[in-house]
């Protein structure tokens, strides 16, 4: 995982992540005054637009943009910035899919789109994202992408475990106290039964604390990098 | 001076949050039901012919037409084993004249429906692909391997849903609305006349088969909604009317086929503790909920 915050500098956070094959850059400006139409008089409005690796965003990028829209609106605090706007942009500029589409793969790539690849990263990048443009958060969050092969549980699913999975799980868990709080979001396709769904919490609940060290080590640096006059 | 007393039904239209508190609190729904019964779900008619199915369907006080249809395409080649899915679009009818672009909503609800049918892997692309036959003296017969117009061809199943009186969240009878097309839908024999002028023509014989599904058991979506009252999580089921639909931000939609999880959406809109037994519960209620509708 590979991590640069404040990589744009007209914004008031960004963030560049690299996760495998996914790299994303998101770029936060708010809070900002709002288009008359997008005031709400007692909390802040989202804008959300995404735009994939490659061509123009359709439906599928529109159904994304309602899934991150739904967890960050959760997660902000939204009511600490009434009448205002928070423009959130994410470019993909690497998607795992890419090179498919170069090497006419057996499957089609719009079949491989539906397992989301890059919603999990996009996730993660818009933590950091957030944390650079110093909103406020109830809860830190991380996404875990994993998946059930061979009824094993695998994170960070690589294409060809996704081809071969039975199912395939997006879980966002919220952090307090450098441990897995709460259950924000799921999202599970494929066929699978309730055991291995609560398998597949229980499992992530426990990856939670080693993934979110390894962000906090990454949140280090950036303040570090951040603060240089501190000494 | 003088309190102002609304009834419910206003009360509801002004301040929806406080009117879903008191509901809660006496132990009823705004809309009379009890906290774990769904809507009733009818299938009014079913319309068939060689070209399209009709279904007309009632979701308490939602009626959705549901027309599901097909194109041919030539193809050049195939992969075996694949699994595809049915293009749908829909409007919602909210009593304006003017349709103008498709909502948010609208589009994603088209865009779920497709990545849902094909995540489930229901409708093999084997069944859709076919070589025409040849007509020759009333006769049908397989074309020669190497003749020049054996290429393949497909059907595209498309779908158009049509909502009048929306009330609540409605992936669940769509989705209800799109496996219940795709069973009741056949698929007409496509042949090519034996003659050079009508060559590259294809025609449609009416001899209809159903299309065939991967389907074991009946797999059926529900919803529910996660209410916090005192400390207490309340599980809803099948939300409706505005003040739980705009209130109600902690929801799940759940496909269970009686046995196996199909799709499992969750979002916690307002971070409530959720425990695994209130995920559990909301499982076991799908679960039921998919065995009755199967038995009826």
């Amino acid at each position: 995982m590979h991590l640069k915050t404040s990589t744009l500098s007209n914004f008031d956070g960004s963030a560049e992540l690299q996760s495998g094959n996914s790299k994303v850059i998101v770029s936060i400006n708010g809070p900002i005054e709002p288009k008359p139409k997008q005031e709400l008089p007692n909390v802040c409005s989202l804008e959300i637009n995404l735009h994939p690796s490659q061509g123009l965003s359709t439906t599928r990028e529109n159904l994304l943009v309602d899934k991150i829209r739904s967890i960050l609106s959760s997660l902000i605090i939204k009511y600490k910035y009434p009448r205002q706007l928070i423009s959130i942009n994410i470019q993909i500029i690497r998607s795992e899919l890419d090179s498919i589409i170069i090497n006419n793969f057996e499957n089609s790539p719009k079949d491989l789109k539906i397992f989301n690849f890059e919603l999990s990263t996009i996730l993660n990048c818009c933590y950091f994202a957030l944390i650079d443009a110093n909103i406020a958060l109830y809860e830190s969050f991380i996404s875990i992408h994993s998946c059930i092969v061979n009824k094993q549980i695998k994170l960070n699913p690589s294409l060809e475990d996704l081809i071969e999975c039975g199912s395939n799980h997006i879980i966002v868990l919220s952090i307090k106290d450098n441990q897995p709080n709460k259950i924000i979001f799921i999202d599970s396709k494929g066929k699978f039964s309730e055991k291995e769904l609560l398998d597949v919490i229980d499992y992530n609940f426990n990856s939670a604390v080693g993934i979110f060290s390894e962000f906090k080590r990454l949140i280090d640096i950036k303040i570090d990098n951040d603060f240089v006059w501190k000494n | 001076m003088d309190s102002i007393s609304f009834p419910p039904e206003v009360l509801e239209r002004i301040i929806p949050d406080l009117s879903l508190e008191r509901h809660i609190k006496s132990g009823i729904r705004p809309n009379y039901r009890n906290f774990q019964e769904f809507r009733n779900i009818e299938i009014l008619k079913v319309i068939s012919n060689e070209k399209l199915t009709t279904l007309y369907i009632k979701n308490g006080i939602t009626l959705i037409i549901a027309t599901i249809s097909y194109t041919i395409n030539e193809i050049m080649n195939y992969t075996p084993n694949q699994f595809t899915s049915v293009y749908p679009s829909l409007s919602v009818s909210r009593g304006r004249t003017i349709s103008g672009a498709p909502t948010d909503e609208e589009m994603n609800l088209c865009q779920n429906l497709y990545e849902t049918l094909l995540a489930n892997k229901f409708l093999p692309l084997d069944s859709l692909v076919f070589k025409p036959k040849l007509k020759v003296d009333d006769e049908f017969i397989d074309i020669d391997e190497t003749d020049f117009s054996s290429n393949l061809h497909q059907f595209n199943l498309s779908i158009n849903f049509k909502v009048l009186g929306r009330s609540g969240p409605l992936f669940d009878i769509l989705y209800y609305s799109l496996i219940e097309c795709l069973k009741n839908f056949k698929l007409p024999e496509i042949y090519m006349e034996d003659s050079i002028e009508l060559r590259n023509q294809i025609f449609v014989n009416p001899v209809l088969t159903p299309v065939k599904l991967n389907i074991q058991n009946n797999p059926i979506s529900s919803n529910f909604g996660i209410y916090k009252l005192n400390d207490e999580n309340f599980i809803l089921c099948d939300l409706e009317n505005e003040s739980e639909e705009s209130n109600i931000i902690t929801k799940s939609s759940i496909i269970s086929d009686g046995e196996n999880l199909l799709n499992f959406n969750f979002i916690n809109g307002n971070l409530l503790d959720i425990t695994k037994d209130d995920l559990i519960q909301m499982i076991k209620l799908s679960e039921t909920r998919s065995k009755k509708l199967s038995t009826q």
